[in-house]
């Protein structure tokens, strides 16, 4: 009898293990429809990439270092609140990245995250950018890759070929500018629709008083959460300035109203002297091609008070989840220690346009950024105060300068102050998901929530179809309510674009082929985390040693019509990936004016009050 | 119901027992633990004084580099400096003026952008510039910076009026002295420990801003206080109540266990700086002789307790025992009583056997040397032919009777172990030949043709027990002689056959007569005991029937072979194949068994006899010799005469060893011993006794006599002893 008993039970654990024990999963709503498992034996990481940057080299990198590794990328807000979404629905990502960064934000991720202050790994920075990371209580969650350098980019040969004398301090800037408008030349361009422009700036004039001692102290004050509103000791000098800077450069509403590659495009053709950016982008828009270009401080009073406006490329951190079995703790901690180290340090920052914060690391300085070494020497890095409400407030505060709205720097301090004290918009609850959806890859289905976002996008922008890289689906769909904030993190949107366009089925063979073969690209393919989603028309891939290859696109199981023309929707990178597709493909105008995902999915979710596509078996992975 | 009473009745004492244990084990437990706890709580306690001291030092020198500080607050109040070079030139003068004796220091002004001013010039923004935001005057943090080569613990305090430089009017807000952390040392340094004592100096935060130790950092963590906080505790302490004693007391110290070694730290605030100092040492380094103490009570405590345990359950035990049923107990008793008796039957019996062995030795003995004697003295006396007759089977049958007693005697022996195989240098031939002079005696009223066959050695000098084979011999001649008619012939051989290796022979006798031989079934327990052949010669042939039996365990002791053959009325053959180890001719003790002087008339000899008939035959035989005779009845008496009479008044003394009063050997250590008595050490005491055994002989000459003589008496082998001995 006892052993018909144990038989019995021994039937039902095994049973219960083959079926998975389908109730343990981590996601949070039952009627999350799982991936089925799948049947390589890889340890799995989830990393988190901050921006599509990570897609260009660096996950390959990971890849190359980790091969028993299977990787999950995905794009993910550039945002620590973004890492408050996840954690709310209990699916921390492995690794976390994150360029938009303030200790104040991320402190309220404590609990979830692994702290590093005994690891081998912060033992390699330098003391002090890691008392920056310190917690009150020694807890060290996040770490700093190198910093980028964000700053003035002016083409030196314009001036020369003006004649006019490179600036030195604020007047002398002033000067410049003032001579370049006199031959129709915008002195000084800036993206101020982006809010990372908007913040950067209104700080970056002010660098001497908000480097003060009072101004350090206030900021002290203010990111440990002492204070919650903008001293008129230090920040109203610091409108005051921005005030002038934008009198006497000239900005205006039009200002107000330039994206990010608005600036870059002026600067390209000649048409700007000077303009806000970074050391990457010194490497991609290098003036009209052969010209001689310089990045340059934000000037103060004196030469004395120019200061170089900096920030970490992005923060790493790791989730505690699974971090008691020694293992897997050891392996999360050698991929961000590769994530951080030379080789990765070199491929974020092609190695030349960057400051490193460790001691084992060495970046070569390229030429174009040779006069910021005396400040590196003198450690006149500003580092940028970056909270989330911080971006979002300098551009609500900025662009009202820009566009008049407020008149003088009270005006502008109090509606600051105002808006910090105010509730954080899009927090209330705007829509419920009823099913939600894994996006886990499955050589069978392809990854599930990517195909729902692909699909909505087609049925609502009306194009034939849609495609889109899948890991722009930052995690699962979770079934529940969401508010407007957790709408915008389903899918990646500040680094990502639709491009709209007429295709014909040839031209989309050609598309598909030349994606899956792209290398060092921001839409590269590195393994099947990083495959395009198909809405409308189906994929079947092989993946070889080598990457992937196409065998057919399908459409509802026919074979493509080659001859056939199909409104077409790329939803990913703009100027690294679009460009260089279009390049390839001869097609000079691509439309990227359209609405983002977040978009379709509002307008999908809260405007119409439905609910998302369902989602389609679009891939045959081979 | 009996049942339950029974198990009742040792439910009880067991339980109590065993509540009794465990009260003690628990006991033990609860003393080990409790010294332990205070061991701890010792080695906290003198860690919290070395720490108390340490701190007061540094709080000491602490306060005077804020003197210091003050001093440059007040010294640079005022100045209006014209450039960079000029607070350079003006930093210079201040450290020559304040900082000659506080080597390491360095003086640093900082103006309101958190530019660091330094003696050697400007040299940027200062890293550690946001330890100074806080609002607070001063301060003091551990600073490691790319600005300012070293390690420096440094006090900031800000300037009670800014001082201004050049057009532009940059501000000095603060004035800092840095001094290099190495020249702390001096305050928080400790040779109590050895130099196994390790510090740390914590930041408020429980991180790592300066470690210093002769040894590597066991912690090896930036944030020491999770280190401290996931180490694992003794004695049930733990970091939240450091932390709590700390916040309370200023000082806590704790135990933990690191890499699998005990360590004591310490902690104390330095709560005007901000900084925690902790000494982190080995635990065996702290109170280590404290700890010897107490783990020597401990010892002590546990083997007492243990002890107290044993005994309490031996007590118990007995309890039980006693405890149980009556029938139990009788039945126990009864099969114990059993048990003894059966215990006692075989140890009576094995001692019966002993004791009838040795005195079936004397006591059989003492009257057959009466008989043997007092028949040898008639048969002296010319008898009438008739009772001559009489006399002569007397002496026949006490000659038998000796003989088996001797025979019996000997297998017991042999069978008991007491018989040794004794092997000393001998010549082997010498051994033939004294066997063939004991054949002479054998054969001088026989017509027997005796020959022998005697092959010459390589070299005669042997290692063997020459009684031994002497015996072995002598045995089987005897049954030759015994067993064979006159008319008959008996041959002797020997012959030397080579042995396992160079060094060793077998000597090789053969003894071959013509005499009535034996059955071939007879031949098969020739050499069981008390085998005779029933030939009806039991009456003409007398034997005991033990003589093959003891040679044959004779030849087995000396590793030798036996065999015979032998055939009914034509005759035996025995041979016996003895090995032996060669050995060198020196190694020979030649014995000299002359007998020296034979005239013995006028000797004086103390007789030493106890038994009256034994004496008179000694007296009576002796006498005939013309030696005069003092006897003395037991060991007492003969020590008393010796003594009494003068010097030189006895030539020797025959001693029996069995004795009243004072027994033989008693007496002759009395003897030996007398004080002004020269001749005592050096007259001859010859053994009289009844005590035949070779351990006898060995006794006697052992308390220090000369000789050794069995009874009965043969008075040819007393003559030859005392004129030895006189010689």
């Amino acid at each position: 009898m006892k052993k018909t008993a144990c038989l019995l039970l021994s039937i039902v654990m095994a049973a219960t293990m083959l079926t998975g024990c389908g109730n343990q999963s981590t996601k949070e709503e039952s009627n999350v429809e799982k991936a089925e498992p799948q049947t390589e034996k890889k340890e799995k990481v989830v990393v988190a990439c901050w921006g599509n940057q990570m897609l260009d080299s660096y996950t390959q990198y990971l890849c190359d270092l980790f091969p028993e590794v299977e990787f999950e990328f995905v794009l993910a807000a550039n945002s620590t609140d973004y890492y408050r979404f996840r954690a709310d629905h209990d699916d921390m990502p492995d690794i976390l990245t994150v360029r938009r960064f303030a200790l104040k934000d991320a402190v309220l991720l404590k609990d979830y995250l692994y702290d590093l202050s005994n690891t081998e790994l912060a033992g390699t920075y330098y003391g002090s950018y890691l008392d920056s990371y310190t917690y009150d209580d020694g807890t060290v969650n996040w770490l700093p890759t190198c910093a980028e350098v964000d700053s003035f980019i002016i083409n030196k040969t314009l001036f020369d070929e003006y004649n006019v004398p490179i600036p030195t301090d604020y007047e002398s800037f002033i000067v410049a500018c003032q001579a370049f408008e006199a031959v129709g030349i915008r002195g000084y361009v800036s993206d101020f629709a982006s809010d990372f422009t908007c913040m950067e700036v209104l700080q970056g004039v002010s660098i001497p008083v908000l480097q003060s001692i009072e101004g350090r102290k206030w900021r002290q004050q203010y990111e440990s959460g002492a204070t919650q509103e903008l001293s008129e000791e230090v920040w109203l000098p610091v409108f005051e300035k921005f005030f002038d800077f934008k009198e006497k450069v000239g900005l205006g509403a039009e200002d107000a109203a330039y994206p990010n590659r608005t600036p870059k495009d002026m600067f390209s053709e000649g048409e700007a002297a000077m303009y806000r950016g970074t050391g990457a982008d010194v490497i991609t828009f290098p003036g009209r091609g052969q010209d001689e270009v310089l990045m340059m401080p934000y000037f103060g009073q004196t030469e004395q008070d120019n200061w170089y406006l900096t920030y970490p490329t992005f923060q790493i951190a790791a989730s505690n989840k699974g971090m008691d079995d020694p293992e897997r703790e050891k392996l999360i901690l050698d991929i961000m220690t590769a994530m951080v180290n030379q080789q990765g340090q070199d491929h974020i920052s092609y190695g030349k346009n960057m400051v490193p914060y460790k001691k084992d690391v060495t970046l070569d300085l390229m030429p174009e950024l040779d006069n910021l070494k005396p400040y590196i020497e003198e450690n006149k890095l500003y580092i940028r105060l970056a909270s989330n409400e911080m971006f979002r407030i300098s551009k609500d505060v900025v662009q009202m300068i820009l566009n008049d709205e407020v008149q003088t720097a009270k005006e502008a301090l109090a509606a600051f102050n105002k808006e910090l004290a105010g509730e954080e918009p899009g927090t209330e609850i705007v829509a419920h998901i009823d099913t939600g959806y894994s996006n886990d890859f499955t050589p069978e289905h392809g990854n599930q929530a990517a195909s729902v976002v692909a699909n909505t996008i087609r049925k609502l922008s009306g194009y034939d179809l849609v495609f889109m890289q899948a890991c722009y689906v930052a995690n699962d769909i979770y079934a529940g309510d969401y508010s407007q904030k957790d709408l915008a993190y389903i899918a990646k949107n500040d680094g990502g674009w639709p491009g709209l366009m007429e295709l014909t089925g040839d031209q989309i063979y050609t598309l598909v082929e030349t994606t899956l073969s792209l290398t060092g690209n921001r839409g590269a393919v590195c393994n099947d985390s990083t495959l395009y989603v198909s809405s409308g028309f189906e994929m079947d891939i092989t993946k070889t040693d080598s990457g992937y290859t196409l065998n057919a696109l399908t459409m509802d199981g026919k074979e493509l019509d080659r001859s056939a023309t199909y409104s077409f929707l790329i939803y990913g990178e703009r100027d690294w990936y679009m460009s260089e597709i279009m390049e390839k493909m001869g097609i000079s105008e691509v439309d990227t004016t359209g609405p983002k995902a977040e978009g379709y999915l509002t307008q999908c979710l809260v405007e119409q009050g439905g609910q998302l596509e369902a989602p389609t078996d679009y891939i045959i992975l081979r | 119901m009996q049942e339950r009473n029974k198990t009742t009745k040792y439910i009880m004492p067991v339980a109590f027992a065993m509540i009794l244990v465990a009260f003690l084990v628990s006991g033990v437990f609860f003393m080990r633990d409790s010294l332990m706890k205070q061991t701890v709580e010792e080695r906290s306690n003198q860690l919290k004084e070395m720490v108390t001291q340490i701190r007061a030092n540094l709080d000491s020198g602490l306060q005077t580099h804020w003197n210091l500080v003050e001093g440059l607050n007040n010294a640079v109040q005022g100045n209006q400096f014209k450039n960079s070079r000029d607070v350079s030139d003006n930093i210079a003068h201040l450290e020559n003026d304040f900082c000659t004796e506080l080597y390491g220091c360095r003086v640093m002004l900082l103006d309101e952008q958190g530019t660091a001013y330094l003696s050697d010039g400007p040299a940027g923004i200062w890293y550690d510039i946001s330890h100074l935001l806080d609002g607070k005057k001063r301060h003091t943090f551990v600073s490691e910076t790319d600005n300012i080569a070293g390690s420096f613990l440094v006090f900031s305090q800000e300037l009670d009026d800014p001082i201004t430089m050049g057009e532009n009017n940059v501000r000095f807000t603060h004035i800092a002295l840095l001094k290099d952390i190495q020249t702390l040392k001096q305050y928080y340094t400790t040779t109590t420990y050895g130099g196994s004592a390790a510090t740390y100096i914590i930041k408020k935060n429980g991180t790592l801003a300066y470690f210093d130790a002769d040894n590597d950092d066991v912690i090896g963590a930036r944030n020491v206080n999770k280190a401290l906080e996931e180490a694992e505790y003794v004695q049930g302490q733990s970091f939240a109540a450091v932390q709590e004693q700390l916040d309370k007391d200023g000082i806590a110290a704790a135990n933990i266990l690191l890499n699998r070694s005990e360590y004591c730290y310490c902690l104390t605030a330095l709560q005007d700086y901000d900084i925690t100092l902790m000494l982190l040492i080995p635990a065996d380094s702290v109170a280590v002789s404290t700890l010897n103490m107490m783990n020597s009570t401990i010892r002590t405590e546990i083997i007492f307790m243990s002890a107290m345990a044993l005994m309490l359950l031996l007590a118990v035990i007995g309890f039980i025992r006693v405890q149980r049923s009556s029938q139990m107990v009788k039945m126990e008793q009864e099969t114990n009583k059993e048990l003894n008796r059966l215990r006692m039957v075989a140890e009576s019996a094995n001692a019966a056997k002993s004791t009838f062995l040795n005195n079936m030795s004397h006591d059989i003995r003492t009257p057959m040397n009466a008989i043997i004697g007092f028949t040898n003295i008639a048969l002296k006396h010319s008898p009438p032919p008739e009772i001559k007759g009489c006399l002569d089977k007397i002496s026949d049958s006490s000659e038998h009777l000796l003989a088996l007693i001797n025979d019996v005697l000997d297998i017991s022996r042999i069978e008991s172990g007491k018989i040794k195989f004794v092997p000393e240098a001998v010549d082997i031939t010498e051994v033939s030949d004294s066997v063939l002079t004991i054949m002479d005696g054998y054969l001088s009223n026989r017509n027997i043709t005796f020959k022998t066959e005697l092959t010459e050695p390589k070299t005669p000098f042997v290692l063997t027990d020459a009684v031994r084979v002497r015996e072995v011999l002598v045995n089987i001649l005897g049954n030759a002689v015994k067993f064979t008619q006159d008319g008959g012939t008996i041959t002797f051989a020997v012959s030397y056959l080579p042995g396992i290796d160079d060094r060793h022979v077998n000597v090789r006798y053969r003894i071959s007569d013509t005499g009535i031989g034996m059955s071939e079934e007879f031949v098969d327990h020739i050499f069981d005991e008390f085998s005779q052949e029933e030939h009806g010669a039991r009456t003409q042939y007398q034997g005991t029937g033990l003589g093959m039996a003891i040679t044959k365990r004779y030849v087995d002791l000396m590793g030798g072979t036996i065999s015979v053959e032998s055939k009914k009325g034509v005759g035996s053959t025995f041979i016996v194949e003895l090995p032996m180890e060669i050995t060198d001719a020196c190694e020979v003790k030649k014995k000299d068994y002359s007998v020296g002087k034979m005239d013995l008339t006028g000797l004086k000899i103390l007789l030493a006899e106890d038994n009256d008939l034994n004496a008179e035959i000694a007296m009576v035989q002796l006498e005939e010799l013309g030696i005069q005779i003092t006897r003395a009845s037991d060991g007492e008496e003969a020590v008393r005469i010796f003594a009494e009479n003068p010097q030189g008044t006895f030539n020797l003394i025959l001693m029996d060893v069995m004795m009243p009063k004072m027994n033989g050997y008693e007496a002759t250590k009395a003897i030996r011993s007398l004080p002004n008595r020269p001749d005592a050490a050096a007259i001859p005491i010859i053994a009289m006794t009844a005590n035949a055994f070779a351990e006898d002989v060995q006794a006697s000459l052992d308390a220090g006599m000369n000789g050794h003589l069995s009874k009965p008496i043969v008075m040819d082998e007393v003559i030859k002893a005392i004129a030895r001995n006189l010689n």
